[in-house]
């Protein structure tokens, strides 16, 4: 978790992710669900 | 994007925004260590950005964020089934609203059966705005 939320932003580490975005889950496929927090009532 | 969901919010179009994790963290707004943290600096966020429409957060740990490509500023479209419409690595309210429309368009004639949907790609641009970006670190 703690590279999740990383305190410094390193562009060559967060690279591969913009590079494997358009291979990762594709129109027509169903979104993933995952139980959000409302800001306002949570 | 609240334009975009104030011009769609007559055709059932629920638009949020999702906070995920500071994708620059500095010394105003820092990395999350907690959810305690996490809802102050997403309220600040609002506060300061003027936010609209309705804010969720992800878990500490990004789990929503990290299935969706942990990119810091994407945009999806889905389906009210819950199929995905439109996926974007950078949110532009340009960019959107076409396909939005065009994808509530064709979900009224699927319903009415006379048409088909079909795949499609293509690259987009964006104006780069330092001044903006650094403003809101």
């Amino acid at each position: 978790m703690s590279d999740y939320n990383y305190a410094v932003f390193d562009m060559k580490a967060e690279a591969p992710n913009f590079q494997g975005f358009s291979a990762n889950l594709h129109v027509g496929e169903r979104a993933p669900d995952f139980p959000l927090e409302d800001l306002e009532s949570g | 994007m609240d334009a975009i969901a104030d011009r769609f919010s007559d055709r059932a179009v629920r638009s949020v925004f999702i906070y995920t994790r500071e994708a620059h963290p500095g010394e105003l707004y820092r990395h999350h260590t907690s959810m305690a943290g996490k809802r102050e600096i997403a309220r600040a966020l609002r506060s300061v950005v003027g936010l609209k429409r309705q804010v969720l957060l992800d878990a500490l740990d990004g789990p929503a964020h990290q299935a969706y490509g942990l990119l810091p500023n994407m945009t999806w479209i889905f389906s009210h089934g819950g199929l995905i419409l439109y996926k974007s690595a950078w949110t532009d309210p340009d960019d959107v609203a076409e396909p939005l429309t065009r994808a509530l368009d064709g979900l009224e004639r699927r319903v009415k059966g006379d048409n088909l949907p079909f795949y499609s790609e293509r690259l987009s641009w964006r104006v780069r705005d330092d001044e903006t970006f650094r403003a809101l670190l």
